[in-house]
């Protein structure tokens, strides 16, 4: 008895004596937990439908990298970016996207279609990589993005509106989708 | 008539309970489903005029002193002629909740942000290009909220939490100095608080679990309300049972 409460006297003074300096590391991530919900050609379909795909890959120059960052207010972390084009009758009808944006801990991957006026047309959630968070795949969500153009903040709290528990996912999302109509104004894309 | 005193006192107690009840169950249902309510109130909400009566939050740039930044509850403003005019400052993220505001002095044009319950953010371009510092020891979102940023030569940097002093030295490593008096029990308090009203102590499941629960209350109280509106039930007239039997009696005759 005497033992356990001098073994927990000395916790607590070692508890009361930490105030000192100490050298943290930074915050530990949360285990890594992939859902797939669409692979990339389940992705492209519910996009793109049954148009003729071609797949492009956009390399930005430096020019072109600066004017993204600053249209984008943070950086591009990406060299190059896979662009399909859906063609239909030899013409572009629609433009897809597959992103990978940074949720909370690790990223979310997700495809975005566009008009060749720049419309979005879709939005969905491929892969999430958390246990928590994942309530941005819900069409209560998603709904919200089809219709915005560049002219739209496409931002939370200003058109879209975050899910509850999802917070720093909905940013993502919303920060991906205003990345895809930024690279297809970028691109001159019609 | 003590009796009937003391009934009309328990009745209306419970009125007022009933209604307190329905106040509570449905802040929390308010707390746990904002994104169901929040698109009332977005229209032009970033379109208002700012003026540093509405700063919470304030910063002057070292290297120009007509360079100023400042924030409100839900955005950051800069202006470039000392305060007269102002426009948002636009992160890539909604820039709710600013709790820090800094110029670093040794650098022209780099920015630190802030975000209470988000991170830290940092320009270094004046403000056109952001980048979210991923370094921090801790994790805002997860309650240990950011209070102050204080940024000095060096540069070292400075951010102070419910929990702790966290300092950032130029070769980017962190150090932690504890607040004097375990402060975590007082001030993660009002979190747990928050925590145990909205049920997200619990997890997932916790936020689904209290809306049943508050949507029962909140039924509870709506079916005792109209109970105690009910008229009462009249106790039945000795004498007109008597008159009734004696009626009776006469025909049986």
């Amino acid at each position: 008895m005497w033992k356990k409460l001098n073994r927990l006297g000395l916790c607590l003074l070692l508890a009361l004596g930490s105030g000192e300096i100490a050298p943290v590391q930074a915050a530990e991530k949360p285990e890594f937990y992939e859902q797939i919900y669409l692979s990339e050609a389940e992705a492209l379909k519910l996009v793109m439908g049954d148009l003729n795909l071609k797949k492009t890959i956009f390399k930005p120059t430096a020019a072109q990298r600066k004017r993204l960052q600053q249209k984008m207010r943070r950086k591009l972390p990406e060299s190059e970016i896979p662009i399909w084009v859906g063609f239909k009758q030899g013409k572009p009808a629609r433009y897809a996207f597959i992103l990978h944006e940074d949720g909370k801990h690790y990223p979310i991957t997700f495809i975005v279609g566009l008009t060749p006026d720049g419309k979005v047309t879709q939005v969905a959630v491929m892969v999430y990589r958390e246990k928590r968070g994942d309530g941005v795949k819900r069409a209560r969500f998603l709904n919200q993005f089809p219709g915005k153009t560049r002219r739209d903040d496409v931002e939370v709290n200003a058109d879209i509106i975050h899910i509850t528990g999802s917070t720093i996912s909905s940013w993502s999302m919303a920060a991906g989708v205003r990345k895809a109509l930024i690279l297809h104004e970028e691109l001159g894309l019609k | 008539m003590k009796r009937r005193g003391f009934y009309q006192l328990h009745r209306w107690l419970g009125i007022l309970s009933s209604l307190f009840v329905c106040l509570v169950a449905l802040t929390a249902i308010a707390l746990n489903r904002a994104d169901l309510w929040r698109g009332w109130f977005l229209s032009g909400q970033s379109q208002q005029a700012f003026s540093v009566a509405q700063a919470l939050q304030l910063a002057a740039d070292p290297h120009d002193p007509q360079h100023l930044l400042a924030a409100d509850l839900h955005a950051l403003y800069q202006s470039h002629d000392g305060g007269q005019r102002w426009q948002e400052l636009k992160l890539y993220v909604p820039a709710e909740k600013v709790t820090g505001i800094a110029f670093e002095p040794a650098q022209a044009g780099a920015i630190w942000v802030a975000l209470r319950d988000a991170g830290l953010f940092f320009s270094d371009d004046g403000g056109e290009i952001w980048e979210e510092d991923f370094s921090l020891p801790f994790e805002p979102i997860k309650g240990e909220a950011i209070e102050a940023l204080l940024v000095s030569q060096g540069p070292t940097l400075s951010l102070r939490t419910a929990l702790g002093w966290y300092r950032k030295d130029a070769a980017g490593n962190w150090t932690q100095i504890p607040l004097v008096g375990n402060p975590q029990t007082v001030l993660s308090l009002h979190d747990w608080i928050w925590r145990l009203h909205t049920g997200r102590f619990a997890g997932l499941w916790g936020p689904l679990l209290y809306d049943v629960i508050a949507l029962s209350l909140i039924l509870l109280a709506l079916t005792g309300l109209r109970l105690s509106w009910r008229p009462r039930r009249k106790k039945p007239d000795p004498s007109v049972n008597a008159a009734a039997r004696s009626g009776h009696d006469a025909l049986a005759r």
